[in-house]
């Protein structure tokens, strides 16, 4: 019995010990450890650890995951004097706990210094940089890619120098213009689009124009074709006729005058013709005498 | 110590040996209980990662039961690893609230788009959908993906924006932008080792932004005007040409017909000629004058007016005669 409350006591004391002079790393931190504030252990690989009373060492967590954070947004010029409004994003981790530890204690603050370091990086380097280098049609011109790299550079040499810290990566997160520039930018977009409609209502105006005339030429054309065979045809027509009627009238020129006269009588004598006519008329010639006149 | 049963002490004594056995039992239930606790199960769509004082034993624990020393030594986590999880990118889309868009706007007092190739604005918003592939990293090498992978995927669509016109962008572009985006986010996410996985990018809208759009849409009308004008003016064409072709066609007929009549009425006229003529030469002059007599036999019936005036000697008429016709 006496050994059972022993245990229990002994084992109390054992757990409590191992607790108070034992740390746990996790995967994702590195712990410095301090013995009154002066580090004298930098635990690497996560596991298990022992370390002196509480108050004799502290374990130092330190963040070793990647960060990613934001920059403030800055104005700055480009090489052509183009002003424009930047914010970056950096991914970074820890890559010396101890100078991290000793430079700057705190993520905030780390946060803060990698953000000064690279908007004065950035502004120093677009003025290598024209708009053209940023945007670009012609993607060869984009030099986006290699502005990113040299931040990323200079950043990181001077980070893991100075901190401790490895930059792993710097991107532009945001690019715009300042107000004025912009408002011009809008403008110059309106003008453009409104230039735009402008030459495809033109273009169809013309094209329409254009089908138009062809037709109205296709169609006269037409006509004028078939006139012309109207006329050929007429002409045929009144050649073979003149030509029937002069073969058949030659044979007695005066007998078809004689003819062709009655016929024109009848056709011009109608009843809106009013006829004045002498009694000596050839018709006439038995009218008051049967033996005919002389 | 025959009076340990009736002595305080001993009678304390009693009860903490009847205590402590009663004690004992409830122990050792405790201590089972405490080693059962390790028992785990791992869900079909899950990973686990199995932890010894803070270090990594497995990171690919799969699916199953399984068992490990319980709290405090062995500690295990579950990731989600077939959830495929959305996230969208709207910082370059309209300013709403609580938009990605605000932040930067209430900072800058500064619109919200991005610069396209040949230097205009659009507004451009899309969805990021991703997994987490791989546990080990997401877990222990990345803080805040989503912070992450939001600041990767503004960067890739300015990348790839930067490079492209915005007509280019506005129409045809999307499925590349899309292409790129995809691409290019997961080598970086990749960079910095954060265990997702990119499955899917969806461009959610892609337009001008609000205070030119009608201009734009203006242009897809003009567009369409242009076209409703060529297709007013063809359709003219096919009416003006069958017309022209019909009018044609009619007149031609008109003329053969004309040229046959004038042919047939000369072939008429001349045979008929001809009959008088032999009529003429086989009785002399006495068809001629029946011809003359029954032309003017036919002439005065037809004539509606006639006056016949009687000559004298001198062949002049013995009054006058005054004519009109009544209006």
């Amino acid at each position: 019995m006496k050994y059972i409350v022993g245990f229990i006591v002994a084992t109390g004391l054992l757990l409590g010990f191992v607790y108070m002079n034992s740390f746990v790393v996790s995967q994702s931190e590195y712990v410095i450890l301090t013995q009154f504030g002066k580090p004298v252990a930098t635990i690497k690989s996560a596991g298990f650890n022992w370390r002196w009373l509480g108050f004799v060492q502290r374990a130092n967590r330190i963040d070793r995951r990647t960060h990613t954070f934001t920059t403030q947004p800055i104005q700055l010029l480009l090489g052509d004097k183009n002003p424009i409004v930047l914010t970056s994003y950096i991914c970074w981790q820890v890559s010396d706990p101890l100078l991290f530890f000793q430079a700057l204690i705190s993520t905030d603050i780390a946060t803060q210094k990698l953000g000064d370091m690279v908007n004065s990086q950035m502004g120093n380097a677009l003025g290598d940089f024209a708009i053209g280098n940023i945007i670009n049609t012609n993607s060869s011109e984009v030099k986006l890619a290699s502005l990113e790299e040299r931040i990323l550079k200079n950043t990181n040499s001077s980070a893991q120098k100075n901190y401790g810290i490895e930059v792993l990566q710097v991107g532009i997160r945001r690019i715009a213009y300042p107000a004025v520039v912009a408002e011009a930018v809008y403008n110059r977009m309106r003008s453009e689009r409104e230039k735009e409609a402008k030459k495809f209502r033109a273009e169809g105006r013309e094209e329409a124009t254009k089908i138009r005339a062809i037709a109205d030429r296709e169609a006269t054309e037409i006509l004028a074709e078939a006139y012309k065979q109207t006329e050929i045809l007429k002409g045929e027509g009144d050649q073979k006729a003149l030509k029937i009627y002069s073969e058949a009238y030659g044979r007695d020129k005066e007998f078809f005058e004689f003819t062709k006269s009655m016929e024109v009588y009848k056709d011009i004598l109608g009843r809106q013709s009013t006829l004045v006519l002498s009694t000596d008329s050839d018709i006439f010639k038995y009218l008051n005498n049967p033996e005919g006149r002389k | 110590m025959g009076n340990t049963k009736t002595t305080i002490p001993g009678i304390l004594y009693e009860t903490f040996r009847h205590l402590s056995s009663f004690l004992r039992w409830i122990g050792l239930c405790l201590v089972i209980l405490y080693l059962f606790s390790g028992f785990y199960s791992i869900s079909s769509n899950e990973i686990g990662i199995l932890q010894r004082f803070g270090k990594v034993l497995d990171d690919k624990v799969q699916p199953g039961m399984h068992y490990a020393f319980p709290w405090p030594v062995d500690r295990v986590i579950k990731v989600p690893i077939r959830t495929v999880e959305r996230l969208l990118i709207d910082d370059f889309y309209l300013i709403e609230l609580n938009s990605a868009a605000r932040v930067f706007s209430n900072m800058t007092g500064l619109d919200s788009y991005c610069l396209t190739g040949d230097n205009n604005f659009v507004n451009v918003q899309c969805v990021i959908q991703f997994t987490v592939t791989n546990p080990f990293d997401y877990l222990f090498r990345a803080k805040d993906q989503n912070i992450m992978l939001r600041s990767l995927a503004c960067s890739t669509i300015i990348h790839c924006l930067a490079k492209m016109p915005i007509d280019e962008a506005l129409t045809r572009g999307k499925q590349g932008i899309a292409r790129f985006v995809k691409l290019e986010l997961q080598k970086r996410l990749d960079a910095v080792r954060s265990g997702l996985s990119v499955s899917f990018v969806e461009l959610g809208d892609l337009r001008p932004p609000n205070r030119v759009e009608q201009f734009f849409s203006d242009v897809v009308k003009a567009k369409i005007d242009r076209e409703k004008m060529v297709n007013d003016a063809e359709s003219y064409r096919n009416e003006r040409i069958p017309a022209a072709q019909a009018d044609a066609n009619r007149i031609v007929q008109e003329a053969g017909a004309y040229k046959t009549e004038v042919v047939l009425r000369a072939e008429g006229e001349t045979d008929r000629f001809i009959r008088l003529l032999e009529r003429v030469s086989a009785t002399g002059n006495f068809a001629r004058k029946m011809i003359y007599i029954e032309t003017m036999k036919e002439i005065m019936e037809n004539v509606g007016e006639k006056h016949f005036v009687f000559m004298n000697e001198d062949g002049k008429a013995p009054a006058r005669l005054k004519l009109f016709r009544p209006q």
